[in-house]
């Protein structure tokens, strides 16, 4: 049991440390190195910004209009 | 309030004791020759810190409102001059301040076996740790803004889902999006791409490992990036509960 046991534990820290155990780290092309997640988080970035802008734009105009029947 | 009711919490003790147990035992990687075993346990760490973490904020994060919201304590803490928006900024602070506490116990842990290894401190550790506690306080507004508006089980399947999602989601739901030809179905996977934060750009455990520098202009944008998604997610969170009859 006991020799099943050690391989066992022994391929499940492998699995876990596969990234450690590859000769050039530049070769596993870390995520600073790969444009897709910088592109993704800017344009996450300005669609958040763009959502919030229309929120804000939306409760501006909803203001100004209610502001403008009670004068009326 | 919210911290010492978190505190309180059984899933937190098991949680922090469990990982800290985990960080302790690594210590027996004794098969593995002098630098492997070091980088083997430094990527066994983080992981740990980062799931234990991640696990914490789901479970603390889903049961804090939904618990408030049952139990009644709402109401005497709503008759207080305390906005809704507010309580619900107070959950989540209460949330991430408990997490960061574990997270904490768990880096000194790593901190002392890596002292005990290398003889000197990490400087990548801090930075490493930093940005995993960056990524938990995500999975806690998700999990909060989530709970606003559904039961506990149901918020933390839906945050354990994002949190998933959002580690593959440059790879897997990326290659989705480039295979799928059909309009509705690209229509959806860019919908679901653009909504699940990007929580593997917080994963620095690489460059621990490898001692690999990360420039300081990504770091800045992802430090943005996470600020911003955390405080979009906590507005949406804040809006709904500002509808909702308690």
């Amino acid at each position: 049991m006991r020799p099943i046991r050690m391989s066992m534990i022994s391929l499940a820290l492998l699995s876990l440390a596969s990234a450690c155990l590859a000769e050039d780290p530049k070769s596993l092309g870390h995520h600073w190195h790969v444009p897709a997640y910088r592109v993704e988080m800017q344009a996450q970035i300005c669609i958040m910004a763009g959502i919030a802008l229309a929120i804000v734009g939306s409760l501006w105009i909803k203001r100004i209009v209610q502001t403008r029947r009670s004068r009326q | 309030m919210s911290l010492l009711e978190n505190s309180r919490k059984q899933v937190f003790h098991v949680l922090c004791l469990l990982m800290l147990a985990v960080i302790a035992s690594s210590t027996l990687l004794s098969i593995f020759t002098e630098g492997v075993q070091i980088k083997i346990l430094k990527d066994l760490c983080m992981t740990c810190i980062l799931f234990g973490g991640a696990a914490m904020a789901i479970a603390l994060g889903s049961s804090g409102i939904p618990n408030d919201v049952e139990s009644r304590t709402i109401h005497p803490l709503i008759a207080r001059p305390l906005t809704r928006a507010q309580y619900v900024m107070g959950k989540f602070i209460g949330t991430v301040i408990t997490v960061s506490v574990g997270v904490a116990a768990m880096a000194l842990a790593f901190s002392a076996l890596i002292f005990l290894y290398q003889h000197s401190f990490d400087t990548y550790l801090c930075m490493a740790v930093l940005f995993t506690l960056l990524e938990v306080a995500i999975i806690a507004a998700i999990a909060t803004t989530i709970s606003t508006f559904a039961t506990p089980a149901v918020t933390t399947v839906l945050t354990f889902l994002a949190y998933v999602g959002g580690t593959i989601k440059i790879g897997y739901v990326g290659g989705l999006i480039e295979r799928s030809s059909g309009g509705i179905t690209k229509a959806a996977y860019l919908l679901i791409y653009h909504v699940l934060p990007n929580l593997e750009c917080f994963n620095l455990k690489a460059s621990l490992v490898h001692h690999d520098a990360v420039p300081a202009a990504y770091l800045g944008q992802v430090f943005i990036y996470g600020i911003c998604y955390i405080a979009f997610v906590l507005v949406l969170g804040m809006s709904f509960f500002a509808g909702r009859e308690v």
